[in-house]
């Protein structure tokens, strides 16, 4: 297992290579001559292919440890000794319907204990997690910020006679 | 045994098909404009109109690829010990190959001295074909998310990689 500050490494030199084509199909874009620019497509659509190739065959083998389908939990009575006797047909059709969408979102008592996660420390593990999450995010959202103010630079330069650049501006602005 | 977690591997191979959407992603919205506009010079008459078919494409395709990845991987009919896993990751491999064929013939356009309908056909037909593939890649590797882990902290990492490999 990698440590922390590996994973992240090879993240980085793996995001940088994405970001790469970019800079690739800008050296080699001519419009009046397209063959080397095709080559360059050629090379990045080769690369990309690899990649779901890989995620394929990875995400394929490692299927067979998961389950068909998951285990739901025993749920305890839902009904009161209070209820009203006159309204129990309709409490026991809404008792088995909360049932229902209880059993559809339980997880195996054995999953848990797999597991070793005590379903009572759920929160603390939540915001530990969330944590973890957002300093992740925070750190993207600079590559983001710089890639993208990258992006609308070349778009700017590129096509700035034109209304296109706006055009440009808003589908990368929605993406 | 239900699967929680995921391995460093398996995270990394989630996220590498976001390496490959992103390598494709940013060499398309950077230059499919300055080649249709610039170098084969649509009439803007044929450019609206792709545009307006292309959106409308776009908006319908999520929820149609969606719908169909969603039936084929709890297919009926499916081996007992068949697992969703298993059709996303053979949608993900073949949609890939799809892709970057329709990544491919982009950059193959009529003459600027050819007619109008052949250089807006060819426009409308490659960004409903590129985004279909992007669509039909992208919903299956969404939903994969769910299914290779369901842990929180799972989940977060596979989101880690994602968010690295796509910047």
């Amino acid at each position: 297992m990698w440590s922390s500050l590996s994973t992240y490494r090879y993240s980085a030199i793996f995001a940088v290579l994405g970001s790469v084509s970019s800079y690739f199909g800008h050296v080699y874009w001519n419009g009046s001559d397209l063959s080397s620019f095709r080559r360059v497509c050629f090379v990045v659509s080769l690369l990309s292919v690899a990649s779901f190739l890989f995620t394929s065959a990875v995400i394929s083998k490692a299927a067979p440890a998961l389950e068909p389908e998951a285990t739901v939990v025993e749920l305890a009575p839902l009904s009161s000794p209070q209820t009203p006797s006159g309204a129990q047909p309709q409490e026991a059709g809404a008792t088995a319907s909360i049932r229902q969408s209880r059993a559809k979102s339980a997880v195996s008592p054995q999953a848990y204990a797999d597991n070793a996660v005590d379903p009572g420390s759920d929160i603390t593990r939540d915001v530990s997690t969330l944590r973890q999450f957002f300093s992740q995010v925070l750190l993207c959202s600079c590559v983001f910020i710089v890639s993208d103010i990258h992006a609308h630079l070349l778009c700017f330069r590129r096509c700035s006679d034109s209304g296109t650049s706006w055009f440009l501006l808003a589908s990368n602005v929605s993406k | 045994m239900t699967k929680f977690s995921v391995t460093t591997l398996e995270a990394v191979a989630f996220g590498a098909t976001m390496f490959g959407s992103a390598c494709i992603n940013n060499l398309f919205v950077t230059y499919y404009m300055d080649l249709f506009c610039g170098v084969v010079s649509v009439s803007s008459g044929w450019f609206f109109v792709a545009q307006i078919i292309f959106m409308l494409w776009n908006a319908l395709n999520d929820f149609v690829f969606g719908w169909f990845s969603d039936k084929e991987a709890s297919g009926k009919g499916a081996k007992p010990k068949h697992h969703p896993v298993h059709s996303r990751a053979r949608v993900i491999r073949n949609g890939g190959v799809l892709w970057g064929i329709a990544f491919m013939l982009i950059w193959y356009p009529p003459d600027a001295s050819a007619p109008d309908i052949w250089k807006g056909l060819h426009f409308a037909l490659s960004l409903c074909m590129y985004d279909g593939m992007l669509s039909y890649v992208e919903v299956n590797h969404s939903a994969l998310l769910a299914e290779i882990c369901t842990s929180s902290s799972g989940r977060a990492t596979c989101n880690m990689y994602v968010l690295l490999y796509i910047s």
